[in-house]
Order: C-alpha cells, then structure tokens, then sequence
C-alpha cells in the first residue's frame, strides 16, 4: 500500500510539475466546504454515479470544474479510514491524467492535484504510524 | 416450487438447468431474455441446439427480445405464476418485474452483505482484509438493499492470484449458490436473514486501488464460512 501511494505522489508532482506557472484564476480555487456528515454519502455517490463518469467521457472542463468541486466537499472524509472517499479522488485523478489538460481548466486542475497530493501525503503519514 | 431463470444468455440458462433439475421439489422454467437470443441459438451448436429445442417444445425454456419490464414480457413472467426469479441477466429491475414473483428475484451478489453492497465489492473485501463471498438475496429496487437474505457463503480465493480471475471464481458460484438458496426456500420454517443497515455501498475502485487488491491476492486471502 505505501509503495503503491508514493509511486502515485510521485506521478501526481509530476502532473504537478507540467502544470507549474499557471497562474490562479479567478474562481479556479477549491470550493472547500466540506459537507454536513449526513450528506456525504450523497456527494460521493453523485461523484461516482453522474459527475465522474461524465466528466471522463464527455472531458468538457465545465464537467471537470463541477467533479473537482464536488470531489473538495469530500476532502475531509478522504483524509479518514474510510478509504471509498479517498477512491473518488484516485478515480478522479486516473480519468484526468489520462487526457491532455484542457488550457481553460489549468489552474482548477493545479488546485485539484495540489489537495490530491496532500490527500497522498496524509494517508502515508498514517501508515508510517501503523506499528 | 415454481422458479424462472431470467438469462442474458441461452449457455447460462441451459447451465441453470443441468444444475437445477436435480434440486427436489424446484419446478424449472429458463426464459432468455437478450436481442441475440437467435444467434445464440445457432452458435450454441450440437447437443446444445438439440436440448434447447427439446425445452423449448416442452414449453421449460422460451425466449424474449423485449426487455424484462415490457408489457409483454410482464405479460408472459405473471403467466408462468412462479415463486422466485432468478437473476443472470445484465439489467436494473423495475417493480413490476419484481412484483411478476410471489416471493421476489433472487440476486447472487459477489460480496458478502450487509457491509458490502455495490460495485467492486471484491476488491473492496480484498483491500480491507474481510473475506469475500456470495450473497443470495431477495432484490428491490435499491443497490443490494434488498432486507431478506437466503444464504450467504465465504469463499477462499487463494488459488486466484489475478482480480479476474478471483472475480471470475466468485461469478461462477451463481448456479449453485441458487441451488443453495431454492433448497434453503423449501426448508419447513425457514426464515431469511437481514441486510441490515450497516452495510455501506461501494463504487467502482480505482486502478490504484484495484492494482493493491491484486498484490493482496497474490499473497494471501482470509476465508471462513458465515452461516
């Protein structure tokens, strides 16, 4: 498991990397509100049911912007043992590194990988812990 | 009892009746339901061509290119005025489908419910060190929420060394986990165990995750029967 998360840190700087210099755009922030608890459950499912799906197949960068926003509402489950939020993200990252990023979606997709890789370094940091 | 095997595929239903017409007192009706059923019919060849022609003449084995909550096809599953439905095909069931059964359609799911409901539930069980399984259950309308189960059995993979190849062992218990779940129906007094609410649905996993899964497997993988 930790090889596996570092070898995918390692590929997300790297995404990280080719992306360096884009300036923050406005409004290309996170939207960061996590959601109330009882509502999780619900943002993940619409993440892997609807905006996921779409947003691979389709690739428009307003199906990006609506899956990276969704995705930040579950940042914090992500960072917990409930490793399902944590997949959203992986999927998420899987799909958008798979296609060229688009030049209008360059700063959300910088602030995407940026929580993503954080998200990386937090579950590593809890299996060093591990005994 | 009276069960109708609803197959995406005329080699499936033909396995649920080499399997099934041994269980005593399990009355078997096989329905096709797939556009391709025709060329299903010339590809399966031989003796296979043979048989099915046989049930198909007796009236055990009929065949739909219509969906399943087609009027007609509603239709034809209330005439057949059967118990349990058995599910091997690739569609969501509406109520009415679900309704066309006295006691419902039974689901061989490949995970072991309540906790694991969803999409790749076998890996899932893998990555979180639980053992996987099959789950036979009566369906609603929701993703493996169903409330009866029939049976439930754990399954030892560790001679699958490949997600598919563990995905594919687990896939092909359906026919004997419903022969399971139709003898344990026919039981005096039996009485279906709960898919309790602490069960969590699953989404498809990653191929960071599934890529661990498969690692895990190769090494080792926990088994114990539940009952």
């Amino acid at each position: 498991m930790r090889r596996a998360l570092e070898d995918r840190l390692a590929e997300v700087r790297g995404r990280q990397a080719a992306l360096a210099g884009t300036p923050p755009a406005a409004g290309a922030g996170r939207a960061g509100v996590a959601d109330p608890a009882g509502d999780v459950e619900e943002t993940l499912r619409s993440v892997m049911v609807r905006l996921w799906p779409r947003a691979r197949s389709a690739g428009r960068p307003d199906d990006w912007r609506a899956l990276f926003d969704a995705l930040d509402r579950l940042e914090a489950a992500a960072r917990t043992d409930d490793w399902r939020f944590f997949d959203a993200w992986n999927n998420a990252f899987e799909a958008f590194a798979s296609a060229d990023c688009p030049d209008a979606l360059r700063a959300r997709a910088a602030a995407f990988l940026a929580t993503y890789a954080a998200l990386l370094a937090s579950h590593l940091a809890a299996l060093a812990e591990r005994p | 009892m009276k069960a109708v095997a609803l197959c995406a595929h005329l080699d499936k239903a033909l396995a649920f009746r080499r399997r099934l017409a041994a269980v005593p007192g399990v009355e078997l009706r096989l329905l096709v339901c797939s556009p391709r059923w025709p060329r299903q019919l010339l590809r399966i060849g031989g003796g296979g061509l043979l048989l099915s022609l046989r049930l198909w003449w007796r009236g055990t084995l009929a065949f739909t290119w219509r969906g399943l909550d087609h009027r007609r096809t509603l239709h034809r599953l209330r005439a057949f005025d059967a118990d349990v439905g058995l599910h091997a095909t690739d569609v969501i069931y509406r109520r009415d489908t679900l309704e066309a059964f006295r006691l419902g359609i039974l689901n061989a799911h490949i995970g072991l419910l309540p906790r694991y409901r969803g999409r790749s539930v076998m890996e899932w069980s893998i990555l979180q060190g639980d053992p996987a399984g099959v789950t036979v259950f009566f369906m609603d309308e929701g993703i493996d929420t169903g409330p009866r189960i029939v049976t439930r059995r754990a399954v030892d993979l560790s001679g699958c060394r490949t997600v598919d190849a563990a995905k594919g062992r687990l896939f092909s218990l359906d026919v004997e986990m419903y022969a399971e779940a139709l003898a344990r129906l026919l039981q005096p007094g039996f009485s279906p165990l709960p898919n309790g609410p602490g069960g969590r649905r699953h989404y498809v996993m990653s191929r960071l995750f599934t890529g661990i899964a498969s690692r895990i497997l190769g090494c080792d993988a926990p088994a114990e029967r539940l009952d």
